[in-house]
């Protein structure tokens, strides 16, 4: 074909609608024309990184080596484009010009900030100057906050960060310029007190959505002060070891002044969770909108747990991490849960037994998205409910397969009927080491994909994107399978996961899932977890 | 019942009501005039392009009008392109054109994800071959450009 030069911009627009960033950008790197037409879209995301050198620990050790394709974008250019740009992303420390330059759509602004020691090094040694090192921080906190003062659009913060904590003038640059912004997400908060706290919070206050991962972070009486009108969804992740800090107790007292939460993701890595007060909470009704919850560490016996849990509103998304799961935790979920919910996520959950897991397929009607557990074809055979969660686009599950060919043609037959599956995951990468080790001691066998095993079945996935194997150390897939996914899963655009042990083999069958157009072929680097 | 479509080369086509109405601008054209067997000019078609597009529509005369699906990926797929489609495609940037103006939306998706499919996956200079696109930067402005973009997906 030839003439893409000639097509009009609406039309280039048109086709780019079908390419990734990369893709994008380098036909824009094949002549002025093309960049001109795709300028806005290359230059609407900005992702720069520092040239500082850097260090993975404050122990000055393992110099992280500075990538040779990262983006360098002068400060001048960065500019004269200033007006495309909608997100911003800076990684590490930049001159202060960076800083000066208003961008009039910017919606999101992204720092990395000092995820280690930087200082000016020559080819092997670093040369440290530790004054000049943290003076050196100081100053970029306050240019950043500078850079927050020049731009009141932003709606979205995001912030990834080490020691040194940012500034009190920094959150309150957030606090006093921006108006209704949405979306804070802070990753690394920590040791932060005193007058810089306050600050914090009162910039948390103006949110409708805070991530926080955090630990040590000081108590303060502004928390109790604070109305937080807009808040719908926090994220809050701590690592508090102490009550005297800002602990569990506090942190539901503050959830508590949050009526109109959606949203609810609390972790709490210690063994102070308020268990008493949560269940008050639930049957106090205190989040009646409420529609998402995710629990981690919750260390509860059975009893106990299904007690806590016993006044859940009707979910939509549920997540739990629990190592006492156990059937009375499971009937309360049903009870509460099973009407409403879309997701549920109980991955690396020890006891959620096969069995469970089928009673989740064959009840959750409007199930879309489903992880955790190991489903035991033979079980599926024994349950004779069909599943009815038809709406399922993610399935995130190991499927064992039973002692013969048949069984396992019944777990695909099962499969086949979910019609609306996006993404099926029974590969081994995201499940526990409890799950695996479960598999490993009892001898089971995964479901083989594998035409012989009934995988012919799967045609009837029309709409499947990503597809995650099960380490393939047995040998098991043959040519003939890898063909059949190729050929016959007309939406695939991504497998991952180990196909064979073999180097030469594959690679061999990874280009003729490329060849079919698959081009987000995993299947090498994956490491065997056995 | 029959309509005249006339190509920029003044050659006639008479070509099935049904088919030719797969063109949403013939389609409005023809409720606009009414009852009428005057031809219809197609100053922006050649007979070569026009030809292909008739094939094209004749071929895909039954399918269901498209309804736009409703998707959150900012991304749109291109790999469910139809067989027939596919080896129909083996044209040059004229289709598309004729699509976009005749406003046959389905013909213009399959254009567009064909070039899209033959951009995926290639470097610059590879994409410039399949194009016989003329690279115009000066090597500073390649470098530059380049370098400012150069990073990766998942960041």
């Amino acid at each position: 074909m030839a003439g893409i030069t000639n097509l009009p911009q609406e039309i280039i627009t048109l086709i780019t609608d079908y390419l990734d960033r990369r893709d994008r950008h380098r036909l824009a790197t094949t002549c002025r024309n093309l960049y001109e037409s795709l300028l806005s879209l290359l230059w609407k995301e900005v992702f720069i990184q520092s040239d500082f050198p850097r260090f993975n620990s404050s122990l000055h050790c393992g110099r992280v080596a500075i990538p040779a394709d990262r983006p360098v974008i002068s400060s001048i250019r960065l500019a004269q484009h200033a007006h495309l740009v909608h997100h911003l992303s800076l990684d590490g420390p930049f001159s202060s010009e960076y800083y000066a330059i208003i961008f009039p759509q910017l919606h999101t602004l992204s720092f990395h900030l000092d995820t280690s020691f930087y200082a000016p090094c020559d080819n092997n040694h670093a040369t440290f100057n530790h004054t000049s090192d943290t003076s050196l921080k100081a100053e970029q906190h306050r240019h950043r906050a500078g850079l927050i003062r020049l731009n009141p659009t932003i709606k979205d913060i995001i912030i990834r960060m080490h020691n040194p904590q940012p500034t009190a003038d920094f959150w309150d640059a957030i606090s006093t310029t921006l108006s209704e912004p949405t979306r804070l997400f802070i990753s690394g908060l920590s040791r932060t007190d005193g007058d810089i706290l306050d600050s914090f919070w009162k910039a948390c206050n103006l949110f409708e959505d805070i991530h926080c991962w955090a630990h040590t972070l000081g108590d303060t009486k502004l928390v109790s002060q604070l109305s937080f009108p807009r808040l719908k969804r926090i994220s809050f992740y701590s690592s508090d070891k102490f009550r005297m800090w800002f602990g569990a107790a506090a942190q539901l007292a503050w959830f508590k002044r949050c009526p109109n939460l959606t949203r609810l993701h609390w972790a709490f890595h210690s063994r102070d969770f308020p268990a008493d007060k949560f269940r008050e909470a639930l049957e106090q009704e205190s989040w009646p909108i409420m529609e998402d919850l995710s629990l981690d560490e919750l260390d509860q016996q059975d009893d106990a747990l299904a007690a806590t849990l016993s006044r859940l509103p009707p979910l939509r998304i549920f997540r739990l991490r629990s190592t006492d799961f156990g059937p009375l935790v499971f009937d309360t979920l049903r009870r509460r849960l099973f009407g409403t919910l879309r997701i549920l996520d109980l991955t690396g959950i020890v006891y959620f037994t096969s069995r469970m897991a089928l009673d989740v397929l064959t009840e959750c009607v409007h199930l879309e998205d489903f992880r955790g557990g190991i489903v035991n074809a033979q079980e599926i055979n024994n349950v004779s409910r069909p599943w009815v969660c038809l709406g399922l686009k993610r399935l995130s599950t190991i499927i064992v397969s039973g002692p013969d060919a048949s069984t396992s043609k019944n777990a695909y037959e099962a499969l086949s009927r979910l019609t609306c599956l996006e993404t099926l995951d029974i590969g081994l990468g995201n499940v526990g080491n409890w799950e695996l080790s479960i598999l490993v001691s009892r001898g089971m066998q995964h479901l083989p994909w594998s035409l012989e095993y009934g995988l012919g079945q799967l045609s009837t996935l029309t709409k499947l994107r990503t597809v995650s194997l099960v380490d393939n150390i047995q040998e098991l897939l043959t040519d003939e399978d890898v063909e059949w996914t190729a050929d016959n899963l007309p939406a695939l655009e991504q497998v991952k996961g180990r196909l064979c042990v073999n180097d030469d083999r594959r690679e061999r069958l990874a280009g003729v899932l490329r060849r079919s157009g698959i081009l987000r072929v995993d299947i090498g680097r994956h490491q065997s977890k056995y | 019942m029959t309509v005249i479509l006339v190509s920029s080369d003044n050659q006639d086509f008479k070509v099935d009501k049904e088919v030719a109405e797969r063109s949403i601008l013939i389609k409005n054209m023809l409720e606009d005039v009414g009852e009428s067997d005057s031809p219809i000019p197609l100053p922006n078609v050649t007979a070569a392009v026009l030809t292909k597009v008739i094939e094209y529509c004749e071929h895909h005369r039954n399918d269901p009008v498209q309804v736009p699906e409703e998707t959150d990926d900012p991304r749109k797929r291109s790999n469910d392109i139809e067989e027939w489609d596919m080896k129909f495609m083996q044209v040059d940037h004229e289709i598309i054109l004729a699509a976009n103006y005749l406003d046959i939306k389905p013909l213009l998706d399959v254009g567009c994800k064909t070039v899209a499919n033959i951009i995926k996956g290639k470097t610059p200079e590879e994409i410039r071959k399949a194009f016989n696109i003329v690279n115009d930067f000066t090597p500073e402005e390649e470098a530059q450009i380049k370098k400012e973009n150069e990073w990766a997906e998942d960041r």
